[in-house]
């Protein structure tokens, strides 16, 4: 079955001081299946949320998306759609979640006037067929009376409810693939584990594929089917969440659960990784992380490529198996 | 009603308050005026200020005697007396007590001088075409001067007396004429008169000083200022609050007048001035001077137009009791004034009668009337500056809306309604003209071509009896008062009124008296009462 | 209850707004129903009885030196200080608004062009331009002032709404806009506009004063409103002369102009708080 996004070579170039060019998001490459959930995680900083944003052609001047990228929506190249067709696209065949919905609403219209801009954007139905599609869909989302919520301003409304906004603003035009972006960072705890359920939910009810952007593996573990881990605008690691899981095969991978705190086994020590995640204009020409690896040995001095570790399972590290 | 001008006595006013006992009079003026002054040297200003405070320190050989006819044209003043040789020739005597502000002798040497530079237009541009009469100008000793004259006319002593004051031929004959102007003579001139040179802060005031030993007798007051204002409002704060003492020209009098109790000392002068207000017509066609005009070319529209306004009421309205009605170009406070022919009354039937008579009904009920489609509406020119002229220009349009006709007031700012009037881009303009003593300078105005001629007037009749009026020797009231009828007759303008000259100032002066064609001239004859400082 | 309906409301219920509105609207009714009932501004009574009479019966704040009745002068002159006012300053911020989201919503050339061109009008002094067009042109009808007060008083309009256009393009929900698929145009009149309606209504009522002001000193120069169309701005200078004397001939024009551009204010500080939810 193809794919419904195949994403490949995805590079976004920015101008930065002394007239260099960095690339935050640099060489990469994944694919989207229907019903299924991918994960995009790393550090804040290593280029997943601009990632998400170069599927839509939305990254923020001065960046842009370099031409040599793929992006294939079910066969048709996104990168070559003029602006016209790419609005047809945003919203309409993906829908993005953004990860503050305090900020990303716009606080002086109701939540219905912004789901319904949403329904219009993409379908010509009337002010009342909107209005009835957005209370719908208010419905939808898991929100009560929203009738009542439809006249509403954002800062009437509590985080959950904000970010059920958000979701509904996304699947107003009824996409196949859904972008979430940390959607649950700006959340309580409680609230995340209610927000996560529906987008599965909605995602096992729909078909869509979404596309989960964090840096939480507690959010990955039991909502993705299938991750990537990114680290310095490139991915390292790609496999199945269980194997990842089971078997990290990158050292940062390894890393990153050292470092994340569990309570339930015996109370062990916390590994952080030492260092912090370089700035674009400071990556070494070989591995991005070797300064901080404790496996980096003399190869390590050129780039590696993604390496398979197993069947479905690739990490970019000279320690792994042979060629993916 | 006052006609002479000449030396007239203070008139006190009910709403001045009585001299304060004991409180004495300041051996300084201060005089609050609206212009600026930088030039006193005779015919290089040509501001009506700079003329008045000249005349303070620049004497003539005579001094205006209350006529521009004859043999009582002038009184003695840098010459003691003069003789008549022939009909074409007069000999003055100069006084020898008379002196330069520096020491030296007045001499006839001084006068030839002054004479010949009044006489070239290079020179003096304004007063040499008022001279071209006069053939020579001749030393005799040095204590006699001999004009002659090319023709024999009535007006030979005034044209020899009243034009030209006279300079140092010993400090001024030396220095380029272009160059007077910029020269040390012109920062510090000198002269003959009562008063001398003081000092000049630019734009804030101009101080002159007396001389103590000046031969016609000394004068009290010792030191004149005359302070440089902006505004109407800011000459009056001046005066009540005693930054100055004397303000000319309050207007509008009505008003202001009722403040002056504010400052108990003060009291009211009013004489009549040498100025008429009228609206004058122009006989051309605005857009084409060599076409008549489309309304007013026709003298019963004209006539119509000026028997519609209640031209007394206005007066009134606008000056109270300080301005009498003007019927011709002739100030009723020139000698000649008393000429002048009674102004037509105020007849807005009769008005009416005149332009439906010449074709000019409202046939589309608009309220204005109309003539072959054009509509009797006419553009009012006024300067913006003069509060009073405003204030008529207002009530015309009023007056004139009862009758039909539709006036557009068009307040403009100085120079731009000096600017319009010239090449006649108007159709009727608010003038106010100040005349000399002599009727023979209107000519300037109501002559046939004359370049100050803006409304374009001409009859040859009336040219040609101001020319035999001019000519006169015996008796030129005949044709003077012929020249006025004709004139008045002609409704070249609407003659509205000749407002007086109002003034302000401190009690305890006596022997005041007010030469209406230069205020201040006389001021260094004045007494100060209680015991001086 | 919509949006527009809840703003209104909430500027009722705020004492200040309140009292702004409430004068706005007796002042506006003032405009509209005085000059039917009053008598004729220009018509000049006994000028030797009835000039600079003070406030009583016959007239209910005197009469000028031209014996014209004050009351009935301030009445057009209102009507025409407002119709001018408002009309100028609307139209003004109309202008002002289009250039400044344009200019901040297309960042680059655009931007940089439309604010040089700005920044350049701006170095012209406002009342220089006035004089110098109006004194070429001789009579002009007062749509063409309208016109020209809006022309010349749009600058410092663009100049805000595109700083906060910019400011705005940055914040998330202007993206996640995009991201739904909202066009430039959408986004632009949707989205940006209402958030910059703030400084907007701030910048059109500061204008309206301005404006009156403005035409006041075109008066006195003659360039503005021709006699004898009664004008407040020209009531006050004609009668600083008699100031002291007569004040009510400049004291109530004063009055009435103040009334106005407080009210004006008054009223667009409330609808500003109103139509920011968060302050509600």
């Amino acid at each position: 079955m193809t794919p419904l996004l195949e994403v490949r070579d995805l590079r976004v170039s920015f101008p930065a001081a002394g007239g260099r060019t960095i690339h935050p998001v640099d060489g990469v490459s994944f694919s989207l299946e229907r019903g299924r959930t991918l994960a995009l995680v790393g550090e804040s900083g290593c280029g997943k949320s601009l990632t998400g944003l170069a599927l839509l052609r939305l990254v923020p001047p001065p960046g842009r998306v370099d031409d040599s990228s793929v992006i294939r929506l079910e066969g048709k190249d996104l990168m070559s759609f003029d602006e016209a067709a790419m609005r047809a696209v945003r919203g309409g065949r993906i829908g993005m979640v953004f990860q503050d919905p305090m900020t990303s609403l716009n606080p002086v219209l109701t939540a219905g006037d912004q789901i319904a801009e949403a329904v219009r954007a993409h379908r010509p139905v009337t002010r009342q067929e909107a209005r009835a599609r957005a209370a719908a869909l208010l419905g939808e989302v898991g929100i009560a009376d929203p009738a009542r919520r439809l006249d509403e301003y954002p800062h009437q409304l509590s985080g959950g409810m904000r970010q059920r906004v958000m979701i509904a603003i996304a699947l107003a035009a009824e996409p196949e693939i859904i972008i979430a972006d940390e959607p649950t960072t700006a959340l309580d705890v409680t609230v995340q584990a209610q927000i996560l359920e529906l987008l599965d939910r909605l995602r096992l009810e729909r078909g869509m594929a979404v596309l989960l952007i964090t840096h939480d593996l507690g959010v990955v573990a039991g909502r993705a089917d299938d991750m990537c881990v990114m680290y310095a605008g490139q991915i390292v690691e790609r496999a199945s969440t269980r194997q990842v899981f089971e078997a990290p095969a990158h050292p940062y991978t390894h890393g990153l659960f050292g470092s994340v705190p569990t309570i339930a086994g015996p109370r062990e020590r916390l590994t952080p990784i030492s260092g912090s995640v370089p700035p674009p204009a400071a990556w070494p020409t070989g591995c991005r992380f070797a300064p901080r690896c404790p496996e980096r040995f003399a190869r390590c001095d050129s780039m590696p490529s993604l390496r398979r570790a197993g069947p479905g399972h690739d990490a970019r590290c000279w320690l792994t198996g042979d060629e993916a | 009603m006052l006609r002479r001008c000449g030396r007239l006595l203070l008139l006190m006013t009910a709403c001045s308050a009585a001299p304060v006992a004991g409180q004495a009079a300041p051996r300084r003026l201060v005089i609050a005026i609206g212009q600026t002054v930088t030039n006193v040297v005779p015919t290089l200003s040509r501001s009506a200020a700079a003329r008045e405070i000249s005349d303070l320190v620049f004497l003539r050989l005579g001094r205006y005697g209350g006529t521009s006819f004859g043999d009582r044209a002038a009184v003695p003043e840098l010459a003691k007396g003069w003789t008549r040789r022939d009909s074409v020739t007069l000999a003055f005597d100069l006084d020898p007590r008379a002196r330069w502000h520096d020491g030296t002798p007045v001499t006839s040497r001084d006068v030839v001088f002054s004479f010949n530079r009044a006489r070239d237009p290079k020179q003096a541009v304004s007063v040499a075409s008022l001279l071209v009469d006069i053939a020579a100008v001749e030393a005799e000793g040095d204590n006699r001067v001999v004009i002659r004259f090319d023709r024999p006319y009535g007006e030979q002593l005034y044209d020899a007396t009243y034009h030209v004051q006279i300079l140092p031929a010993h400090l001024v004959a030396s220095i380029p004429p272009d160059s007077l102007v910029s020269s040390a003579f012109s920062r510090a001139p000198v002269g003959s008169g009562p008063y001398r040179w003081d000092k000049l802060e630019p734009t804030e005031y101009l101080q002159l000083r007396s001389v103590p030993g000046f031969f016609l007798g000394a004068p009290a007051i010792e030191q004149m200022v005359w302070r440089f204002t902006t505004s109407q409002e800011s000459r009056l704060n001046l005066l009540l609050t005693g930054g100055a003492d004397v303000q000319e020209d309050i207007i509008p009098p009505t008003a202001n007048l009722s403040r002056l109790p504010e400052r108990p000392s003060l009291r009211v002068a009013h004489l009549p001035s040498m100025g008429v207000n009228y609206l004058l017509f122009n006989q051309r066609a605005p857009a084409d001077t060599s076409r008549p005009h489309p309304i007013l070319a026709d003298m019963d529209v004209r006539r119509a137009l000026t028997i519609g306004l209640d031209r007394a009421t206005m007066a009134k309205a606008v000056f109270g009791r300080y301005a009498s009605p003007a019927s011709s170009p002739a100030p009723p406070a020139a000698w000649f004034g008393a000429l002048a022919p009674q102004p037509v009354a105020f007849d807005p039937t009769q008005a009416a009668r005149l332009l439906a008579s010449r074709g000019w009904k409202d046939s589309d009920g608009d309220g204005v009337l109309d003539r072959n489609g054009i509509p009797l509406a006419l553009t009012l020119l006024v300067p913006s500056s003069s509060v009073s002229r405003m204030q008529v220009a207002l009530v015309v349009q009023e007056q004139w809306r009862q009758l039909g006709v539709k006036a557009e007031v068009v307040p403009l700012e100085i120079a731009q309604y000096l600017a319009r009037r010239k090449p006649g881009d108007f159709d009727v303009a608010i003038e106010s003209f100040t005349a000399d003593p002599s009727p023979w300078s209107l000519l300037d105005r109501w002559g046939c071509g004359a370049e100050a001629n803006y409304g374009r007037y001409c009859s040859r009749t009336a040219d040609s009896l101001l020319r035999a009026a001019h000519l006169a020797r015996r008796d030129p009231a005949p044709p003077i008062r012929a020249w006025l009828r004709t004139v008045a007759e002609d409704f070249p303008a609407a003659f509205l009124f000749a407002p007086d000259k109002v003034y302000a100032m401190p009690s305890g002066y006596g022997n005041v008296t007010w030469q209406v064609e230069s205020p201040w001239q006389m001021v260094w004859t004045w007494t100060l009462a209680g015991a001086g400082r | 209850m919509t949006p527009r309906r809840a703003a209104l409301h909430t500027v009722w219920r705020r004492p200040a707004g309140r009292a702004g509105l409430i004068a706005l609207a007796l002042l506006a009714l003032l405009a509209l129903i005085g000059p039917l009932v009053l008598p004729d501004p220009t018509a000049q009574g006994d000028l030797l009885n009835g000039a600079l009479l003070p406030p009583g019966p016959g007239h209910l704040l005197g009469t000028d030196q031209l014996s014209r009745d004050v009351l009935s002068r301030i009445v057009t002159g209102l009507r025409l200080s407002l119709i001018i006012g408002l009309a100028s300053a609307c139209l003004a911020v109309a202008l002002g608004a289009a250039v400044g989201l344009i200019a901040g919503s297309r960042a680059g050339m655009v931007d940089t062009v439309l604010m040089r061109i700005v920044d350049a009008l701006l170095a012209i002094p406002r009342l220089f331009v006035l004089l110098l067009v109006l004194a070429v042109w001789d009579r002009v009808p007062i749509p063409a002032l309208v016109l020209l007060l809006a022309l010349t008083g749009w600058y410092g309009t663009s100049r805000l709404v595109r700083a906060e256009t910019v400011r705005l393009r940055g914040e998330d929900f202007v993206r996640a806009a995009e991201a739904l698929g909202a066009g430039r145009l959408r986004i632009a009149l949707h989205h940006l506009l209402p958030n910059v309606a703030a400084p907007i209504l701030v910048a059109g009522t500061l204008g309206v004063g301005d404006v009156i002001l403005l035409e006041a000193g075109l008066t006195y120069l003659g360039l503005g409103i021709r006699p004898p169309t009664p004008s407040l701005g020209g009531m006050v200078l004609d009668s600083r002369s008699v100031f002291v004397t007569a004040p009510w001939t400049s004291i109530f024009p004063g009055l009435v102009i103040v009334l106005t551009v407080l009210s004006v204010n008054l009223v667009g500080d409330a609808l500003r708080d109103a139509l920011d939810p968060r302050s509600a």
